[in-house]
């Protein structure tokens, strides 16, 4: 942690999405309910003023609440989406550097393919015959579709890691294999894998933004950033902050987690070259 | 060598093959009905029902579609579309594939443009506060999403300014007009729409072109070259970015999944006629097997893009041959 503090790069990021992540969490303190419509007839598309800082939208709800809460909705999505492609890769990597062989080569055979299929069409695949998407849904095949580049990844750290001293050491003493994997390769993929993890969740919100632009992520009335984007597009001339809103929103997310996973990947790599 | 191509070439068919297998039983096994959107606003009778079951071979079990799936892929029939009243779907692959090549041609070259310029830059001076700038642009560049800046173009570009057209390849009033005419009309409507393709993806290349040039600025080769008294761009271009080449060309693989990606939502908010829409457009009408089709097409572009770079790499660089 400190030494991604010392990065500057590093440190840009973990204070934007720092920012981002208390407007999100402070959001429902302070902010009207995101539901609200108080005034239907002459409340839509305002302008953005005091008492609505970015404005409101065509249904006279405000901006900056549907903002907040679909920041949560997408972060949440992420988070969990995350956690289950970076445990897949993690697992799938272990067992096939560690493993070798066969298993090795059948495993990378399927990543090789998988990987063949850009991600939003493995999800289109999917949930593209299904006529609503429930948002656990929603997680689990964007986390089932997002591990095959982490498990390449561990599984060429472990292949690494093998031919080292301490590795070979805990093998003669007759360590067993569960003991070897995870004591002793799972904590020295630790650092590489920390970088996949901050990337990934930049690629799934942006996906997940995709898939809600596309009518097949969140559902209405669940406000996430893909959808405002795809509601405010017929008022995009008369109402413009609706639009811009969403969209620096998703810019702005992205681009902190990808400054902070790409000083961690600097963090490990210079770590890798001192083990 | 030539024994290495070969088992090159036939893992790039095997990984194409198991690619088509996923992407069917994906598609057969996860719940939901590939016909409810004909029979759901119009209430048929179980005959009628079983009939376009039958003409859309869904009738039989999952392991005998699979079969004739699999033989009709690699006879180039890619099955028949339901929402185009069983038009081919090749066919309509075939009518659309010119525009997104066009599309993504143009991206692609606007994209290297900007990514190898920006990336050779940093490289050249690295730590500066030029560098640390075009880090963050580029990661910015990343982290667009190709839908919004496609809107935001085409409402200042377009709709305010008047600069250029919002929406699809050609204006309808030209179709008789001379061929120069058209091309350039043409090329006014491809601007807007490659420019967002390019912009959203240029990041990528920028970043792996900083990362290969910094390695190949520290050659002894590079620095003999600068040693030798040889001007900079000379040894910039010649020496290092040559050296940078191999590195790149791993990006094929990284380059076409997010073309395609990015030309589904560009291609979609600037009605451009090409295979995007064609899926933007399937997955609205809930139409697999269009859906299928241009999916299983880009696994195979994917597939050959790699094994390209793969060949072009091991050609340029003729001391992998002595490794593997």
């Amino acid at each position: 942690m400190s030494a991604l503090w010392r990065d500057p790069a590093g440190r840009l990021g973990v204070i934007l999405f720092g920012v981002l992540l208390a407007l999100a969490a402070l959001a429902p303190l302070v902010l009207p309910d995101p539901r609200a419509q108080p005034d239907i007839t002459h409340g839509t598309l305002l302008a953005p003023s005091l008492a609505h800082l970015l404005g409101t939208d065509h249904d006279s709800r405000d901006v900056l609440s549907r903002l907040a809460s679909g920041g949560r909705v997408s972060l949440s999505i992420a988070t969990g989406a995350v956690a289950l492609s970076i445990t897949l890769g993690a697992l799938v990597g272990l067992v096939a550097g560690y493993a070798g062989g066969r298993t090795d080569a059948i495993l990378m055979r399927l990543v090789d393919a998988a990987l063949a299929i850009p991600r939003l069409f493995l999800l289109l695949l999917i949930v593209g015959v299904m006529q609503r998407v429930p948002l656990g849904v929603l997680i689990v095949t964007i986390g089932a579709t997002g591990w095959f580049g982490t498990s390449r990844l561990v599984r060429a750290e472990v292949l690494r890691l093998c031919t080292m001293d301490f590795v070979r050491g805990a093998e003669a003493l007759g360590a067993p294999r569960r003991r070897i994997v995870f004591r002793h390769l799972l904590p020295n993929v630790a650092g590489p894998l920390a970088a996949a993890t901050t990337l990934a969740v930049g690629d799934v919100v942006l996906l997940e933004a995709g898939l809600s632009f596309l009518g097949l992520g969140v559902q209405p009335p669940t406000p996430s950033w893909g959808g405002m984007i795809f509601d405010a597009k017929p008022y995009i001339v008369t109402a413009p902050w609706i639009s811009i809103a969403p969209g620096v929103a998703i810019l702005l997310t992205v681009l902190s987690v990808n400054l902070i996973g790409e000083a961690l990947e600097r963090i490990a790599g210079r770590e890798g070259l001192v083990a | 060598m030539t024994a290495w191509i070969r088992r090159r070439i036939l893992q790039a068919l095997v990984t194409f093959l198991i690619a088509t297998t996923l992407a069917f039983f994906l598609m057969r096994l996860t719940p939901g009905d590939p016909l409810a959107r004909l029979t759901e606003d119009k209430p048929l009778s179980p005959a009628a029902i079983a009939s376009l079951r039958e003409r859309f071979g869904i009738d039989q079990p999952i392991t005998t579609q699979f079969v004739r799936f699999l033989s009709g892929v690699l006879r180039g029939d890619l099955g028949a579309s339901i929402a185009y009243n069983g038009r081919p779907v090749t066919a309509l692959i075939r009518e659309r594939l010119p525009a997104t090549l066009l599309l993504g041609g143009t991206a692609l070259l606007l994209n290297f443009l900007l990514g190898v310029g920006i990336g050779v830059f940093q490289a050249t001076r690295p730590g500066s506060k030029a560098d640390r700038v075009l880090t963050v642009v580029s990661l910015a560049s990343y982290a667009t999403p190709s839908f919004w800046l496609g809107i935001v173009l085409a409402t200042v570009f377009a709709t305010e300014l008047h600069w250029l057209p919002v929406a699809f390849m050609n204006e309808p009033y030209l179709v008789d007009a001379p061929f120069l005419e058209r091309a350039g009309d043409t090329l006014r409507h491809l601007l807007l729409p490659a420019l967002t393709l390019a912009l959203v993806t240029f990041g990528a290349t920028a970043r792996y072109q900083r990362a290969a040039m910094a390695e190949a600025l520290a050659l002894p080769a590079v620095r003999t070259a600068r040693a030798k008294g040889l001007p900079d761009w000379v040894v910039l271009w010649r020496h290092a970015w040559r050296n940078a080449l191999g590195p790149m060309l791993a990006l094929f693989g990284l380059w076409l999944p997010l073309l395609v990606t990015g030309s589904v939502f560009v291609e979609a908010i600037f009605a451009w006629p090409g295979l995007g829409t064609l899926a933007a457009e399937a997955i609205g009408a809930r139409d697999y097997p269009v859906i299928m089709g241009v999916t299983i097409l880009v696994s195979a572009a994917v597939v050959l893009g790699n094994l390209l770079a793969d060949l072009l790499h091991r050609w340029l660089d003729p001391r992998l041959g002595a490794v593997a």
